[in-house]
């Protein structure tokens, strides 16, 4: 009897907090995904020009935007705070890591920053990494990540051009594009080459618009498709325990 | 109980206060020639506090290389410092005051001499042209009409005349020294054992700065070195702290970016005093790191990655591409938005399994431009051109490499600065799409750099 309240204590459903989500800055991929998830991690991958900056950008611009402070852990330093800037990006409120390519590093300096606490949002940008690198990744480090996060409000967004959390991700976006970036006003140059020198155009490359007509997995934003490749039940058993507890009598 | 010292007649090169200091620590040096003590818990080591009194005098009588003052001095025992002061400056000898009996001991004192707390007081003056000549006559006064007339310096002066005032004294502080130094017995190589003379240090100079309510925001610690030269390190803080914990976790990491180049014979501490840090974070504010965990956070990034790698990128006042510079990370910039009730309004608690998103943020986000990942160095590549056109890149470097044909292509957009320097620079940029061997579209910006003629490229468009 005693063993048993002893046991029964010690495999109680531990109680957790109901998810708090950050929004990314895009409303049709918070549509889709229903926020960011905090205390979790986020893996965006995709191939190059794909629009994985841009969404990292978004959702740091979106965190900065409300005073949170974030951090850039970035592998192989190739992080613009120009375009940064351009975006919204309040560059005084992130915190960037450059780690010249060294992937042990960069997970080194992750882990210092999530221990430390107090950022709102952590991206982890292995998306220049090369996939044979970014297969060695031991998962144990995914492991840690998700531990020191869970009683944290932050998020940890991973960027990478394969899927590498796996199963440590709350939430994993392949991204893909589908249509060209292209107006039809760029396509020809504004000047031939050594002939007058024209203004500078800030947006060179347009966007197009989203269509209509995509599986419901997934979204199709500026000619970027967003796809929930995986998404796990956040607090699911959680909701069932609560549910059947209050409908007993 | 108080004791007042007076001699107007002490030697040249004698102190009052040192030989007032021999009989108790609570001194006040109220002038040259007079000194208050408190006499309270006195009485083990002298006896009554008129038996206090009489070694006084006794002990003043005695030549200074005995630890007197070489001459006669008044002493005067009263309830409250004024009044022991006023009794020693006009009476010879011991005075003893019982307390409630200070006006009938003072009440003959002339009215002047209230101006020696203040000479310049016109009030005096007022006084005198109103007949009043002793202590006994202003304290007859009613208060309300001194007040009235004289306002609360009046009442003031008398509270002293009727001997009523409460004041504790005005005791010499000693200045605060916040340095401290070792001399080693044995020379030092290893961290470890630096450590513990470390948290010494720095719990002894902790202890300082708390005694005073004090912080600092910059500690200096200079290590005098087995081949005699000074190994000496800074250690700026963004915000005053306290925590000797803090300081030899930064202080370690420190010394192990920064080492010695020999062993440590002899080493000191100092640090500059500074009012604390006093926040009050509203309840609605974000998230931020505490300053010190955050400086100890930034210290082991950087001892990692290199100082030079870790900061807040600023844009840099100019045209030329890239140009940005890192400073130093913090979160007390000014830059946090106060009591914004809705700062957190982006986030939300959600009780279903899907959370939903709250609707669009209040504050305007500009519209999300193209992200760009930069190469850096930029790559170097050979492209074929038709007309002028690329048609064909092949790039290589750390970073990368580039091998496609150019399937779209915006500009030249060109870009030139800073001729006048030897680092100018002109170019040609271009956007292009190029298609790999995989078939994958790619989009580029590559550039012709001017002066050589030779192609670049600066990064992709993510």
């Amino acid at each position: 009897m005693k063993a048993t309240a002893v046991l029964g204590a010690v495999f109680k459903q531990r109680e957790k907090r109901p998810v708090e989500v950050v929004s990314s800055g895009l409303s049709e991929v918070d549509s889709l995904t229903g926020g960011l998830p905090r205390g979790a991690i986020t893996e965006v991958f995709g191939p190059a020009s794909s629009g994985r900056t841009s969404f990292m950008l978004s959702t740091l611009t979106q965190a900065t935007a409300h005073d949170e402070i974030c951090a850039l852990v970035d592998t192989c330093g190739s992080f613009d705070p120009v375009s940064a800037a351009a975006n919204g990006l309040a560059l005084e409120r992130l915190l960037w890591v450059r780690c010249s390519a060294n992937l042990e590093h960069a997970f080194k300096a992750t882990d210092l920053i999530l221990q430390g606490g107090g950022f709102g949002m952590v991206a982890l940008d292995l998306g220049d990494v090369p996939a044979k690198e970014v297969r060695r990744i031991i998962s144990s480090w995914w492991y840690r990540f998700r531990r020191v996060l869970e009683n944290t409000p932050a998020v940890l967004i991973v960027l990478a051009q394969d899927s590498t959390v796996r199963s440590c991700a709350a939430l994993s976006l392949e991204l893909r594009r589908e249509s060209g970036l292209w107006s039809p006003a760029n396509r020809a140059p504004e000047t031939k080459p050594g002939g007058p020198i024209p203004l500078r155009n800030s947006t060179r490359l347009e966007l197009s618009r989203p269509c209509p007509g995509l599986p419901s997995s997934s979204v199709l934003l500026k000619g970027i498709q967003f796809q929930v490749a995986k998404r796990r039940p956040l607090n699911s058993h959680e909701q069932e325990c609560r549910f059947s507890s209050a409908t007993m009598p | 109980m108080f004791a007042s010292i007076y001699s107007s007649k002490i030697p040249a090169g004698v102190s009052l206060s040192d030989f007032a200091y021999s009989f108790s620590p609570l001194v006040e040096e109220t002038a040259a020639d007079t000194v208050v003590i408190d006499v309270d818990g006195c009485e083990l080591l002298f006896g009554s506090a008129y038996q206090l009194a009489k070694t006084i005098v006794t002990s003043a009588a005695s030549f200074p290389e005995n630890g007197g003052l070489g001459c006669k001095v008044n002493v005067a025992l009263a309830g409250n410092p004024d009044s022991s002061i006023f009794a020693a400056r006009f009476f010879k000898g011991i005075t003893f005051i019982a307390p409630g009996e200070e006006l009938n001991c003072l009440g003959e004192l002339p009215i002047e001499a209230l101006g020696l707390i203040d000479p310049a007081d016109p009030i005096l003056e007022t006084m005198k042209l109103w007949g009043v000549r002793t202590f006994q006559e202003f304290a007859k006064l009613p208060t309300a009409g001194v007040s009235e007339r004289m306002g609360q310096l009046g009442v003031a002066l008398q509270q002293l005349a009727r001997g009523k005032t409460e004041r504790h004294l005005k005791l010499r502080q000693p200045v605060p020294v916040f340095a401290h130094s070792v001399e080693l017995e044995y020379p030092i190589l290893l961290l470890e054992p630096l450590s513990f003379i470390l948290a010494r240090l720095l719990n002894q100079l902790c202890g300082n700065l708390e005694a005073y309510a004090l912080a600092t925001n910059e500690l200096r610690l200079q290590l005098i070195l087995e081949d005699g030269t000074l190994h000496e390190r800074r250690l700026a803080l963004p915000t005053p702290m306290r925590d000797h914990k803090v300081f030899l976790k930064l202080l370690l990491l420190d010394t192990e970016m920064h080492p010695p180049a020999a062993a440590i014979k002899a080493m000191s501490m100092a640090c500059e005093p500074v009012k604390p840090r006093i926040v009050q974070n509203g309840l609605f504010m974000p998230l931020a790191p505490e300053p010190e965990k955050l400086e100890l956070t930034l210290a082991r990034v950087a001892k990692l990655v290199g100082p030079a790698n870790l900061g807040s990128p600023e844009l840099l006042d100019t045209h030329r591409p890239d140009a940005f510079r890192l400073k130093r990370f913090g979160t007390d910039g000014g830059t946090r938005r106060r009591g914004d009730a809705g700062t957190r309004g982006h986030t939300r608690v959600s009780s279903s399994p899907r959370p939903r998103v709250p609707a669009s943020p209040r504050l305007p986000i500009p519209p999300s431009p193209l992200g760009f990942r930069v190469f850096r160095p930029p790559l170097r590549a050979m492209v074929e051109t038709r007309q002028g056109y690329p048609t064909q890149i092949n790039a290589w470097g750390k970073n990368g490499s580039v091998h496609g044909k150019v399937v779209q292509l915006s500009g030249p957009w060109r870009t030139m600065g800073d001729w006048w320097r030897v680092d100018g620079w002109a170019r040609d940029e271009w956007d292009v799409t190029v298609v790999s061997q995989s078939q994958m579209e790619v989009f580029y910006r590559i550039y012709r750099d001017l002066a050589g003629g030779a192609w670049f490229v600066e990064g992709v468009y993510d």
